[in-house]
């Protein structure tokens, strides 16, 4: 790696972004290389419980980006630039969920009745994807979470503070403490009942 | 809760590896470029010699910047240096004039130095030498033409300033050249004389006195002369007159009073 590219490492995400802004696309590729697997993951655990889940993400992803690079030049280093980019996301994701009714399908809160579901779901997969889901049980049971309490989990994964969460979100921090509190109770609730299940 | 949440982190961390795929990456890389090209597009201008350099909107605004600081030094330089580059010019051109007219002062000074030095040299060694005396003469004869020039033209404003101021007479009378020569000689240090100091001309005595050998004079005229120089109390050029008078007239008795007054003895 050459001095000037050790150099734009270093740099921050604004100040990557406002080079960008000014028509150095080298800045843009250092800033997505920071960021393009965590938010590919963002969509993906979201749509986890879809088998067009990653096809999704992926296309989310990529007009998360687009949406960010046509809008560079309306750029304002005013707020994190991690925090406007998944907001961008967010609010993709919303979108995505409206267009698809995926949003009314899922749960708010906890209950028996989506663990049942769960069960009867793998009971019914092959042994071959048993095996793969009992890999990835916890991404599996991502996909049982209310979208609020799976996207405030995945973001606090992903290395959010719970004041990023809560402006990505636009909500206070005390409700993404809430959802983050609900969300670990319930993947606890719902991984313990998959390995008793297993 | 705790054990709870960090289990549950590590799980993450097991598990959540997925990684964007390199067709995304491709897709979104290319969007960017083709977007930082428009950029480049908007603030890129070609350069007029060619696409050759080429100049971003900070450059220009760097270059439009500097060439105003230019236009704004000169605007106010030029006429500041202007009128005292056209002074100086003047002040040259003053310089070269003074300094041609010095250049000539200088060179008749020196002419008449030379000059008034030859004449001394001439004058001292008169007595001695009439052969050297001609050779002299013969010497500065073009100095001596320059001379008779200036001599009549002083003659045409001034008919009486050819005589011959008192002091020359004293060599005149030895001299053993002819008469004539003596007497543009001793034209031309008179001229020389007025020349270098142009007080001589207002002299009263050069004005009324002329020597014998140019106009020679009746005796009446002489008397008529040497009386006028008593009735003005001057006596040094009566008596010089009185000697002229005495050399042309030899015969002639002078009376008395003039042996008393002039001591022509």
């Amino acid at each position: 790696m050459g001095l000037l590219a050790t150099l734009q490492t270093l740099k921050s995400d604004e100040s990557l972004m406002l080079a960008y802004q000014a028509g150095k696309f080298s800045s843009f590729e250092v800033l997505y290389k920071r960021y393009k697997d965590s938010l590919y993951r963002f969509f993906k655990y979201h749509c986890a419980g879809n088998s067009q889940g990653a096809a999704h993400a992926e296309d989310l992803a990529q007009d998360t980006w687009a949406a960010i690079i046509n809008r560079v030049e309306h750029y304002q280093a005013t707020a994190k630039f991690k925090t406007y980019l998944f907001t961008v996301a967010r609010n993709k994701l919303i979108d995505f969920y409206r267009r698809y009714g995926h949003l009314e399908n899922h749960c708010d809160s906890f209950d028996d009745e989506a663990i049942d579901n769960d069960r009867q779901y793998r009971k019914s997969q092959p042994s071959e994807q048993e095996q793969q889901l009992h890999q990835q049980q916890l991404l599996r049971q991502l996909d049982k979470l209310p979208i609020d309490q799976r996207q405030a989990f995945i973001l606090k994964e992903e290395g959010f503070s719970v004041a990023e969460i809560a402006s990505i979100s636009d909500v206070n921090t005390e409700t993404i403490k809430s959802r983050l509190r609900y969300a670990r109770t319930r993947l606890k609730q719902l991984l313990t009942a998959a390995e008793v299940q297993l | 809760m705790k054990n709870n949440k960090d289990q549950l982190s590590e799980l993450y961390r097991q598990q959540a590896q997925d990684k964007a795929p390199e067709q995304l990456n491709q897709s979104v890389l290319n969007i960017a470029a083709k977007k930082s090209e428009q950029f480049a597009g908007k603030n890129t201008q070609t350069h007029f010699f060619g696409q050759l350099i080429p100049f971003e909107k900070s450059h220009w605004l760097g270059v439009g910047s500097a060439c105003c600081v230019m236009i704004l030094s000169l605007s106010i330089l030029v006429p500041m240096t202007q009128t005292p580059l056209h002074q100086s010019q003047s002040v040259e051109n003053s310089h070269a004039t003074v300094s041609a007219s010095e250049r000539i002062l200088k060179q008749r000074s020196e002419l008449y130095t030379q000059k008034t030095e030859t004449m001394f040299d001439q004058v001292m060694d008169a007595d001695q030498s009439p052969a050297i005396k001609a050779t002299a003469t013969l010497s500065t004869a073009p100095v001596k033409v320059s001379a008779q020039k200036r001599i009549a033209q002083s003659q045409r404003s001034k008919p009486t300033l050819s005589t011959i101021a008192p002091k020359s007479r004293s060599f005149s009378a030895p001299s053993n050249l002819p008469k004539e020569e003596i007497a543009t000689e001793q034209d031309m240090i008179m001229s020389d004389s007025v020349l270098v100091n142009p007080a001589m001309e207002s002299s009263s005595l050069a004005d009324q006195y002329m020597p014998a050998t140019q106009s020679p004079r009746t005796a009446a005229q002489w008397l008529k002369i040497i009386n006028e120089r008593l009735a003005a109390k001057d006596f040094e050029s009566a008596r010089l007159a009185v000697e002229d008078f005495s050399r042309d007239y030899p015969d002639y008795e002078q009376p008395e009073n003039w042996k008393v007054w002039l001591h022509t003895d």
